[in-house]
């Protein structure tokens, strides 16, 4: 079967200074980044703000330029600019801020047709259209005449959840889908998105720091670190028994709705390193409670494991 | 049981807004006591930080008081005058913001802000020593550093520390948190915890804890009040709230958070319906319509505060004591 994203040892480099004085020196953002991803499956990548989660999701898209490695989308390569516009239809982008991501001028109906004038895709009746992508999230049809402003949290995540599913993608990329929404509509908007990948074959790239969430929803399971992917494997072995030091940390330090499982000392001390001053090594080395010398001096690289796993710890 | 350092007594607020008036708090009862971390949960719109808002009397500009009082150490703070009302807040009730940036004046270092805290004091030395000891106290390994930046140079954890010693700066009785942990890294979130709970131990005060984080309230908090639309449905110890709440809204709140489930495990539980429109409450129970338990006299009559032998208490026609 065709693997339906191939990101092999990708990397993002971004140049330093700006505007008049563009700099000649790059600052390297993402490297060594390898995964892939097979059609219907839900991969979360979960990193603390700073590890480039979200670079990484834009280079997929096409939106920052790869400084090296190949991307491949249903077996075709994504090397020109024409490429991830033919793309486009079959990819679909879930933005953090829902409220945000949607035009405040436009009518719900509206935005969640525009994919088709966008693509230059035939929409049909633009009233039934906008009806059956509202009910496809479970949204009334006279949400449609309404503006942004008008919708509570949930409603916004949900239309644009329609407005992703508008052109049936393969491939829905969702960043924080649930930032800001309390649990009880948490719990809805991800009841949806498992209803509609079940009925659509969808494939989520789901992109957050709530563990609880991944853990959920996701089949497989990608923690980065600074820039490095550091493990990953399937959600249930990962979670049960990460090989990293970082994802143990991580999973650690979670808060768990349970008074009597609370943790007596911290698992991770101090914070994640600005990506200006990339420590040496292994850059987890200055937080990592099992360092040793050579951590310090050599990276260490992403290995196989087997069962599905690969790490990238000299230790494990 | 320790004395009630505050007491939050039959607190009804609400919000000038179009169309008439929003009831954000409706008859709110609550002791905060020395020594414990009070934790207040519940989802957007509960009232939680229009509570959090009077226990520090800084509520905006369209509420009104319409019921009760909110006393420390015996008299209504919410009535006395402007000027002994700025003398108690911040010096014997303080407060930590969610968003630690917009607790800071951009253009004054953080050393300029944390003196300023200390305007009583008179000795400018002091004011330094005791800004120095505070920040290394909240856990900022290079303090005399922190003293000499600007909040934006500040990471958010970082900046978060900052405005707990900031708060904690004239030893506070209370110290209310409105959302800590929200803006913060997993990582950070279960440091800025792990502070708060070390300070509850060798601070004599109170600390209180808004949240609608479940995991920051089971991990940090002693007590707990949850609330909905407005009221205080169910008040407990934390392991009798998280472990046998009698509220049906608490429980099913419990259970649709995904970190109770095991990994894969179907569909969450969700609870379904919506909050009520808070500018014409419910005369009933509140959450009678989203209730899955919920009988002919709970859409009739309002429940009774229901107080269980071990001093939990539920507002709720379906438990009895």
């Amino acid at each position: 079967m065709t693997a339906l994203l191939q990101v092999e040892g990708v990397s993002v480099d971004m140049p330093l200074g700006s505007g008049l004085m563009p700099g000649t020196r790059h600052l390297n953002i993402l490297a060594d980044i390898t995964l892939a991803m097979q059609p219907g499956e839900t991969l979360g990548l979960v990193g603390e703000s700073g590890s480039g989660k979200t670079t990484l999701a834009r280079a997929i898209l096409g939106l920052q330029r790869i400084s090296g490695g190949t991307l491949r989308f249903q077996g075709e390569p994504l090397t020109r600019p024409s490429h991830f516009a033919a793309i486009r239809p079959r990819t679909a982008l879930m933005f953090q801020d829902a409220v945000a991501s949607l035009s405040p001028r436009m009518r719900v109906g509206d935005a969640v047709c525009e994919p088709f004038t966008i693509h230059g895709q035939p929409v049909g009746d633009r009233h039934a259209r906008a009806r059956d992508l509202l009910a496809e999230v479970g949204l009334p049809p006279e949400i449609a005449s309404r503006y942004p402003h008008e919708l509570s949290g949930g409603q916004a995540r949900r239309v644009g959840v329609a407005r992703a599913l508008a052109l049936k993608p393969a491939l829905v990329i969702a960043d924080e889908p649930t930032a800001g929404l309390d649990v009880s509509i948490q719990a809805e908007v991800l009841n949806m998105m498992a209803d509609l990948r079940d009925r659509h074959g969808l494939a989520y790239l789901i992109i957050s720091h709530n563990l609880a969430l991944v853990r959920h929803v996701a089949n497989r399971i990608a923690v980065m670190y600074l820039g490095r992917l550091v493990e990953t494997g399937p959600t249930a072995a990962v979670m049960a028994q990460p090989l990293h030091p970082y994802a143990k940390s991580l999973i650690a330090a979670e808060p768990r709705p349970d008074p009597r499982q609370r943790r007596r000392d911290l698992a991770i001390k101090g914070e994640i390193p600005s990506v200006l001053r990339r420590p040496s090594g292994c850059a987890f080395h200055t937080r990592c409670p099992i360092a040793e010398n050579r951590c310090r001096s050599d990276a260490p690289a992403l290995r196989d494991l087997g069962d599905g796993r690969a790490v990238r710890c000299h230790l494990v | 049981m320790t004395e009630a350092l505050m007491q939050i007594e039959d607190l009804s607020v609400g919000y000038t807004v179009q169309g008439g008036t929003l009831h954000a708090l409706r008859h709110v009862s609550l002791d905060v006591r020395a020594g414990e971390v009070l934790g207040i949960m519940g989802e957007s719109g509960c009232g939680k930080s229009t509570l959090a808002a009077a226990m520090i009397n800084l509520l905006g500009a369209n509420a009104r008081v319409t019921s009760g009082a909110v006393r420390y150490r015996g008299r209504n703070i919410l009535k006395l005058p402007a000027e002994e009302q700025r003398r108690i807040r911040g010096r014997h009730i303080a407060m930590v913001f969610q968003d630690p940036m917009k607790a800071f004046n951009p253009v004054l270092t953080i050393g300029a802000q944390l003196d300023d805290y200390q305007h009583n004091s008179a000795n400018i030395g002091d004011r330094k020593t005791r800004a120095l000891a505070m920040l290394e106290k909240v856990g900022i390994a290079d303090a005399a550093r922190c003293l000499r930046m600007y909040p934006h140079e500040l990471s958010g954890g970082m900046r978060q520390r900052a405005a707990i010693a900031a708060a904690l700066m004239m030893q506070p009785d209370v110290l209310v948190a409105d959302e800590p942990t929200t803006a913060l890294d997993v990582t950070m979130e279960a440091q800025v915890i792990h502070l708060l709970r070390a300070l509850r131990t060798d601070f004599q005060g109170a600390i209180v804890v808004v949240t609608h984080h479940l995991g920051v309230i089971a991990e940090l908090c002693d007590r707990v009040a949850v609330m909905y639309a407005g009221e205080v449905v169910e008040e407990g110890l934390v392991d009798d709230i998280f472990h046998a709440p009698r509220h049906p809204y608490t429980a099913a709140l419990i259970a649709c958070d995904p970190a109770t489930l095991m990994a894969g495990s179907g569909p969450l539980p969700t609870i379904g319906g919506r909050l009520p429109d808070l500018r014409t409450p419910p005369r009933a129970c509140a959450f009678a319509p989203r209730c899955a338990l919920a009988t002919e006299i709970c859409r009739l009559t309002p429940p009774p505060r229901v107080i269980l032998p071990n001093g939990q208490t539920a507002r709720c026609h379906l438990v009895t004591a």
